[in-house]
């Protein structure tokens, strides 16, 4: 009995803040999606107006924000996991140098990477320049800046390093001797990356997805820079309806049903993942 | 397999592994120099040497997780220098153990086996067998990680043994457990040798284990193999100074020959033939007799220092008049009661007892 109020107590602090930062605005925020907007002013009611209207209207941005941020978690993944092992199993004394090196381009900020895709992908940019001169093109390729193209490259630049760090952390567990038995009793490369690596590292993986798949997924920054007018997501939208719109409870009811959708793909692929694992 | 036509006689006597001029190299570095080495089928075969003497390399070698600098190896008569681990016919039990710890103890012996895509049926039974030669069938379904040191180990063990393989490769398996332990499993392991048969090199640096587990025995010191022989043999007749030192205790008593006479610098002479030169005249404890009436044919006298008492003998230290010790063990407390520290004492050896051995 003591020991579990002195565990309460001692998980208090976690718990506080906890709900200031995360319950009591989202609650705020679930309250508010049924309420309505009349003549500028909320209107406590209880509606699923906005809700039949975020998916009357914006069911296809929805999609193809969901898409941009499944492409963006998978590939940042893939990446990341590639990086990880290299620096963890390949890279030897290296290792660390390289994880400094990774790292250290998040001092540049975001918005730098936003604007040095910018200058790279741009009419007059460097990759437009480069290609000219070599000659592969006569005229400039509009399509790379100011696509879904560039948010996704720009995206999986930026949250690369951050995809990197919890990869790397579950791979530090994995022992070398392991790997070497797996190969011993007749396993080749990929069946022990698959086997034995990649089980180990689940969360890690799972962390790194869920955290590039949910950023890139409610950004609104990065479409609005690299985008251009076809590239908008929910996020800007959502920005539309809390902003200019002035409509909170339907940007209330945008973020909700974002929120629940990517809140189910996670749990799907947490699954997934436990049914690839061994047991 | 490769079972290229070879002489009936030549069969017989194929050994299961040979090394040829095997050799590596860490940059400038020689871990391992030029070794050849012959290992019978069947034989339980140890390599024994000191922390850092290229003894890990060597096996890591023939397992194939260290590509060689030169020189090959052959496992039954295929050569196998180029094959990676899982084409070789080797297993080998990693002194860490190296467990799967996302995996339960029957799914980490049956890793292998699965691979090798053998029916589910024999993967059942095989794995049930090996799980009892090691003692471990009521742990099958638990995870690994909640296992006792001595458990892991079992685990590494019946992994490797599950795949029958043609030479298993052991790097100090039982260095991380306790005394007791060790000795428990010393013990298992020979049963299991003798149940299943089947090649087994050993590397230790732990002379103990080696002596109570191998039939031969390759002693290594810095990078190379400096002899090899039953553990009998190499107690009995060390090829070198080091050999008698590391393995059992010796008296190590620096000598110098002249004319086919071996003088020690405490003062005896004995007739030895070979070149003038400074040797080592070395004497095991238990060859040293004490104050006895009993002919001996090398006689001098010490003062006792000090008595140890180890439970089954009796380690007493003599220091002589030139100032080097004797240590003398014996299993006789009788003999030991009738001195004091301090006493002058008639200590001595038999010639067939001692070894003399130049540089
Ligand atoms: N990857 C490596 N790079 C450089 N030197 C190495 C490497 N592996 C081993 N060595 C060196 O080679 C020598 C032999 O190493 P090895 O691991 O074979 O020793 P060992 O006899 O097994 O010693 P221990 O009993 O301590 O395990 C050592 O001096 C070691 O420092
Ligand atoms: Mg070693």
């Amino acid at each position: 009995m003591l020991k579990q109020r002195q565990g309460w107590l001692s998980a208090a602090p976690a718990i506080i803040v906890f709900a200031v930062l995360f319950v009591a605005p989202l609650s705020m925020f679930f309250v508010v999606s049924f309420w309505q907007v009349k003549l500028f002013a909320l209107v406590p009611t209880f509606t699923f107006a906005n809700y039949a209207k975020t998916f009357q209207e914006y069911s296809g941005s929805l999609l193809f924000t969901l898409v941009i941020g499944l492409t963006v978690g998978f590939v940042t993944t893939a990446l990341a996991f590639g990086f990880a092992y290299v620096i963890r199993f390949r890279a030897g004394k290296l290792g660390p140098l390289l994880l400094f090196m990774a790292l250290f381009t998040l001092f540049g900020g975001y918005l730098v990477k936003i604007y040095a895709w910018k200058t790279i992908l741009g009419r007059e940019g460097i990759l437009n320049t480069a290609l000219m001169w070599v000659g592969v093109i006569d005229e400039p390729l509009t399509m790379l800046l100011y696509s879904p193209f560039a948010v996704i490259i720009t995206l999986v630049h930026y949250l690369l390093p951050l995809a990197i760090l919890p990869i790397y952390g579950s791979l530090i567990d994995v022992d070398d001797h392991a790997l070497e038995a797996a190969r011993d009793l007749g396993a080749k490369r990929g069946r022990v990356m698959l086997g034995i690596v990649l089980p180990q590292a689940r969360f890690g993986v799972i962390a790194a997805f869920a955290m590039s798949f949910l950023v890139s997924a409610g950004d609104y920054v990065t479409p609005r820079l690299v985008g251009g007018t076809q590239t908008s997501m929910l996020g800007n939208f959502i920005e539309g309806q809390f902003g200019l719109r002035m409509n909170a409870p339907l940007g209330s009811a945008m973020s909700f049903t974002m929120l629940v959708v990517c809140l189910a793909i996670i749990i799907g692929l947490w699954f997934l993942s436990r049914l690839t694992s061994p047991r | 397999m490769t079972l290229s036509g070879p002489t009936s006689s030549g069969q017989a006597r194929k050994p299961i592994l040979r090394l040829t001029g095997v050799t590596k190299k860490y940059g400038r570095k020689i871990a391992v120099k030029p070794t050849d080495l012959t290992i019978q089928r069947g034989e339980f075969f140890a390599i024994l040497g000191p922390s850092g003497c290229g003894k890990s390399t060597l096996l890591r070698m023939i397992g194939g997780f260290v590509k060689p600098s030169g020189g090959t190896i052959e496992i039954d008569g295929a050569d196998v220098t180029a094959l990676s681990p899982e084409r070789r016919p080797s297993n080998m039990v990693f002194q860490s153990y190296g467990l799967f710890v996302h995996m339960t103890v029957r799914q980490n012996v049956a890793y292998g086996l699965r691979i090798a895509k053998v029916a589910k049926s024999e993967i059942d039974d095989r794995v049930a067998e090996v799980l009892k030669l090691v003692h471990l069938h009521d742990f099958a379904d638990r995870d690994v990680t909640r296992l006792s040191g001595g458990e892991r180990q079992r685990v590494a063990l019946a992994r490797a043994l599950v795949m029958r393989p043609k030479v298993l490769l052991l790097d100090e398996p039982l260095a991380a457990l306790d005394l007791k332990l060790r000795k428990a499993m010393h013990a298992e392991l020979r049963d299991i040798h003798h149940a299943i048969g089947g090649t087994f090199v050993l590397v230790s640096h732990d002379q103990g284990e080696v002596m109570s587990l191998a039939d031969r025995v390759a002693v290594m010191e810095s990078g190379s193999i400096v002899q090899e022989g039953s553990p009998r043999q190499i107690y009995r007749e060390p090829a070198t100074r080091f050999i008698s030192t590391f393995i059992g205790d010796a008296n190590v008593l620096s000598a110098e020959r002249k004319g086919g006479v071996v003088k020690l610098e405490a003062g005896i002479e004995f007739p030895d033939e070979g070149p003038d030169t400074h040797v080592n005249v070395i004497v095991r404890p238990e060859n040293i007799l004490i104050d006895g009436d009993a002919p001996m044919d090398v006689s001098i006298e010490g003062e006792l220092v000090d008595v140890i008492f180890f439970g089954s003998y009796v380690q007493l230290r003599f220091h002589l008049d030139d100032g080097t010790d004797l240590i003398a063990h014996t299993t006789d407390e009788t003999a030991v009661c009738n001195i004091e520290v301090g006493h002058r004492v008639k200590l001595g050896w038999n010639y067939d007892q001692q070894r003399t051995l130049d540089t």
